[in-house]
């Protein structure tokens, strides 16, 4: 039966990833569709706000601007590629409602193809963001930008399997798009964003070390901060809460998997 | 797979759907209208033993709500048990709805790949099948235009293409014989009828007797969840509009 069917052996199939694939591609071609720019607005949209943002933090603040615009370049497409993801993808089942009850499919395809329409924005932000930097502080440039894909990657893990949790547990507790919200509002202020890491005074460095977003983000963040990879322990410490969350996220949605059809 | 290793076999097998309208929808129905947190169940189906082999045609018949289609889901695999058991050896194609999923943005030619993801057939997408189905649905170069600018009878004529051009072991329908213009019903009623010889095991939930009886061996006659009757369609028939069950 396929929603008892084990979650791997559906991973392990070269179908499953081209009908998420197929997914994610439709749903990217329907952000956009028909408008004269098209998918060039993933580009245009990041790229003016890095330089809208630097030409008033040029004299709002009065500390280097360059460590400002640098973390927002590394934090801000990872953050909205989190938020979009989950939010996006917790009201998967429920939009699709009319198709899973009808048709023989794996629902693990919906919010892994929501997911990854998102990784598509993420990419395209973050080139635009990084490309604007660059034309603003051309010294800046490191040949090290080349490992992101491989640093985002625990991210993206994190991002896809809670997506498949909160996908599954949302037709339950109808609530959990608000609260996510919720709970994003409050964490967007625990993890450096809007202020560099090296803002943050060494007695409450510890606190970062047990947020998970934090965790997640920072072998990008050190990267384009830094403009050198980081050290083995911040990716080792990435890919923990990446193993982690698939783990909690398994456990949830075998708990939650049986019966969703029920309360979609 | 042989032809002799296809079957379905439920047995003991119990359905519960919940109870929508207890569900809370809001605070104030949780306080004022006493909604609940957890809703209770409703029986959907009861204690079915059901079983069917190569060269079994049978069609589900009942009057509405008496669980036809969701035992068809049942056998599919789209609702589970809550007790018993189902076993099924063979491939599916599950036709419970025709056109679940269209995507009106987009062109015909692009659907049809977008109901075989929903069809579960994207590994046997080819060119050529891509051919066959635009043929069969005799759309010709409208296949390019968005399915926004389709009349309902062109997007049934490209749903029940898509649909039907599936092989498999086991045929589950569920209503969907007529689809388009005349000319269109009378080449899909063939083609499926055809069809329908042709797989090892068919299940087909109608309410149409002449294709009941064209079509199959063997009729189930449901009633509030439960299988009353089973055995020779033109008994069973009888049975179901005489009303005396």
């Amino acid at each position: 039966m396929v929603g008892n069917t084990n979650l791997i052996k559906f991973f392990l199939e070269k179908k499953y990833w081209l009908s998420v694939f197929l997914l994610a591609k439709s749903t990217i071609s329907n952000q956009t569709k028909d408008s004269f720019l098209g998918s060039l607005w993933s580009l245009f949209q990041p790229f003016c706000n890095i330089m809208v943002i630097a030409y008033f933090v040029g004299f709002l603040l009065k500390q280097p601007k360059e460590a400002m615009i640098m973390n927002l370049v590394s934090g801000l497409p990872l953050w909205s590629f989190i938020v979009n993801s989950l939010t996006n993808s917790s009201n998967s089942l429920i939009n699709r409602g009319s198709i899973i009850k009808k048709v023989i499919i794996s629902r693990t395809i919906f919010p892994i193809s929501d997911c990854l329409a998102q990784v598509y924005t993420l990419l395209y932000s973050f080139l635009a963001m990084y490309t604007a930097f660059i034309i603003l502080y051309p010294e800046k440039f490191s040949l090290s930008i080349v490992l992101v894909p491989i640093l985002v990657l625990p991210l993206i893990i994190c991002v896809m399997s809670s997506s498949i949790l909160f996908a599954f547990l949302t037709p339950y507790i109808r609530d959990i798009p608000q609260l996510l919200n919720l709970v994003f509002s409050i964490v967007y202020w625990t993890i450096p964003i809007i202020y560099p890491y090296s803002m943050v005074p060494e007695s409450k460095k510890i606190l970062f070390e047990f947020n998970p977003v934090f965790l997640v983000i920072r072998p990008v963040q050190f990267l384009v901060t830094e403009g050198s990879p980081p050290n083995i322990f911040i990716i080792m410490k990435s890919c923990i809460v990446a193993v982690i969350v698939i783990c909690l996220s398994y456990v949830g949605y075998k708990k939650c998997s049986k019966n969703v059809i029920y309360y979609i | 797979m042989t032809s002799n290793s296809i079957f379905i076999e439920v047995v003991n097998g119990c359905v519960e759907g919940i109870n929508n309208q207890q569900r809370v929808k809001s605070l104030k129905h949780f306080f004022i209208n006493g909604g609940k947190l957890f809703p209770s169940t409703i029986p959907i189906l009861n204690k079915i033993n059901f079983s069917c082999r190569n060269g079994d045609k049978i069609a589900f018949i009942g009057s509405n709500g008496s669980g036809k289609s969701s035992l068809l889901k049942v056998i599919a695999g789209i609702y589970p048990l809550k007790s018993g058991t189902v076993k099924t050896s063979g491939s599916f194609a599950a036709i419970i709805e025709m056109g679940a999923g269209f995507d009106m943005e987009k062109t015909g030619r692009d659907n049809i790949k977008m109901l075989m993801i929903y069809n579960n057939m994207l590994s046997k997408y080819t060119k050529q099948l891509e051919q066959e189905i635009i043929e069969f649905s005799e759309l010709g170069d409208k296949i390019d235009l968005p399915m926004k600018n389709y009349s309902s009878g062109m997007m049934s004529r490209l749903a029940f293409s898509v649909s039907v051009l599936q092989d498999s072991d086991i045929l589950l329908l569920d209503e969907v014989f007529a689809a388009g213009d005349s000319h269109f019903v009378t080449k899909s009623t063939n083609f499926m009828k055809n069809k329908m010889r042709n797989v090892p095991i068919s299940i087909l939930v109608s309410h149409q007797e002449n294709i009941i009886k064209d079509n199959c061996n063997r009729c189930i006659l449901l009633q509030n969840g439960s299988i009353i009757a089973d055995g020779n369609p033109d008994e069973i028939l009888k049975l179901y509009n005489g009303g005396e069950y």
